[in-house]
């Protein structure tokens, strides 16, 4: 599931028992995306200002 | 008697259960204690680089390093601890005589969407194990970091640590400090410490980077002579050396592998990566004396407390490589000649009009290929690995090891920066150069009672 657990009694768990399994790569897609997006702004940003400094 | 037996062997699984569990904690605990000392190298690389910038840059350098360290985990977690575990025996990801290597080893061992990557009762080593070598990975990008302070861009550099935390060093990591590494099982090739892996590829790709960026503005002149660019801050510079040495007893630790685990090479004594036997107590010998020859050597070579620090950094990298094999008076001897090294080549890359800033080429590129060769030089004829017919450590070995990590680190780092270059996103233009990079894109200021062109900003309780 995208959020949350199906975890409902902790002597079941031998193994993994992460929020969100099942939709590791959703997860792991959106963190990439927000590396991409931090990366694009901070290069606006660097451009803007250099811009400014000429 | 047949229930006192019975007893007795209840009494024996409950005591073997406890001390497997007090061994798989301790191991955990082991390689979870190498991560806060590793992140005492990046508090001095901060300290380090910020001290050697002029103070209108101080905040832009602490940035950059900042942001190399927060990139470089999410990325090693996407592709480098994958890397790692797939490429050993080359780009075929076939897998090695160990068996720990190739594309369906890495798939179990190291998905990043699958369950071993993350909170798991059954796997108590994965996540220390990937977050110190995400260490070892943020540890080169800071070593590029500090050569290219006051004139490269943030985001064009943060691509560069990507590339070269994320990427390269580890496919170095993969061929060189891996028991199926292909370097390791055809040549020999041994460098416990990783003076190759992650200090001469590190130094390399910082020296392809260079040769796009350029020289700071006024630091040659027409005649091809060299200005002294002083940091602001000589002590910050040098105590951030002492934190990076600190932090190199958990760089060192994470070196070895545990004894008594599933993963493990034995019981009862630690491992190098490839297998063979080494204790801590070991390399404590060798690294304080590595300590030591690079700084007296250094000491001697330039009379100058940078130097100095930087020498026993050397010093340390020097004997990285056969930390586990050298008896401590020549890893002192092999440290002392790294430390003499270290300043020669600074000074024959500023001849060649390179502005490496903190020595980074000549400190962690030249002086990394200098400890791998040394093994090959003090070290040669142990067995590389524990395997029958295992081949042995060689000067052939080491220099086709040193070899290799050199050319993996210049080729990517020139190339990308390269097209970096060409799109613009390298060097900052020269009048945000002149200006100090920190008034062009930083929203505080380093100093605002000494520099600020007006008064200071004032807080409402002020």
């Amino acid at each position: 599931m995208l959020i949350g657990t199906d975890v409902t009694n902790w002597a079941t768990v031998d193994g993994a028992y992460y929020a969100g399994a099942g939709t590791e790569a959703v997860w792991l897609a959106l963190s990439l995306l927000v590396c991409v997006a931090a990366l694009i702004a901070g290069s606006r940003h660097e451009r803007a200002a250099y811009s400014r400094a000429k | 008697m047949e229930d006192q037996i019975a007893a007795l062997t209840a009494e024996l699984a409950t005591l073997k259960d406890g001390m497997a569990g007090l061994n798989r904690t301790t191991a955990e605990t082991f390689y979870w204690l190498t991560i806060p000392l590793m992140v005492l190298i990046h508090a001095g690389f901060l300290s380090y680089e910020m001290g050697a910038s002029r103070a209108k840059n101080a905040l832009a350098s602490g940035i950059k390093n900042i942001l190399a360290f927060a990139f470089i985990i999410p990325t090693f977690y996407y592709v480098g601890w994958f890397i790692y575990w797939a490429f050993p025996t080359g780009f075929s990801m076939a897998p090695g005589p160990i068996g720990t290597s190739g594309l369906d080893y890495a798939l179990a061992a190291a998905n990043p969407v699958g369950a071993v990557m993350g909170p798991n009762v059954a796997d108590s080593a994965t996540g220390v194990f990937f977050g110190a070598f995400a260490m070892f990975a943020a540890t080169t990008a800071s070593i590029m970091s500090g050569s290219l302070i006051e004139r490269i861009q943030i985001v064009g550099f943060t691509i560069l640590a990507i590339v070269l935390g994320s990427f390269v060093w580890i496919l170095g990591a993969a061929w060189g400090w891996h028991a199926d590494g292909w370097l390791v099982t055809s040549f020999g090739y041994h460098d416990f410490g990783a003076a190759g892996v992650v200090h001469a590829i590190a130094g390399f790709f910082t020296l392809g980077v260079l040769i796009n960026l350029g020289a700071r503005v006024g630091k040659f002149n027409a005649d091809g002579s060299a200005n002294a660019i002083a940091g602001h801050s000589m002590p910050a510079a040098l105590v951030g050396l002492m934190l990076i040495i600190a932090g190199f007893w958990g760089f060192l630790m994470g070196c070895v592998i545990f004894p008594g685990e599933p993963w493990s090479w034995g019981q009862g004594i630690f491992a190098t990566i490839y297998g063979t036997p080494v204790t801590l107590s070991a390399m404590t010998f060798n690294i304080l004396m590595g300590f030591a020859g690079g700084a007296i050597a250094a000491w001697v070579m330039t009379h100058d407390p940078f130097w100095m620090m930087s020498g026993a950094l050397g010093g340390i990298i020097s004997v990285a490589g056969g930390l586990d094999l050298y008896w401590p008076p020549m890893a002192f001897v092999i440290a002392a000649i790294g430390g003499a090294i270290m300043p020669l080549v600074a000074r024959y890359v500023e001849r060649l009009r390179i502005d490496d800033a903190v020595g980074a080429v000549a400190l962690h590129g030249v002086v990394g290929l200098w400890g791998v060769i040394a093994v090959g030089i003090f070290a040669a004829g142990y067995p590389a690995l524990t395997s029958e017919g295992a081949p042995v450590i060689s000067l052939t070995g080491q220099i086709v090891g040193a070899v290799v990590m050199a050319a993996l680190g210049f080729i990517p780092g020139y190339v990308v920066s390269l097209v970096l270059k060409k799109l613009g996103m390298l060097r900052v233009p020269r009048e945000a150069e002149v200006m100090g990079l920190d008034k062009v894109k930083v929203p505080i200021e380093a100093y605002p009672e000494f520099l600020a062109a007006g008064p200071a900003t004032k807080t409402p309780a002020e």
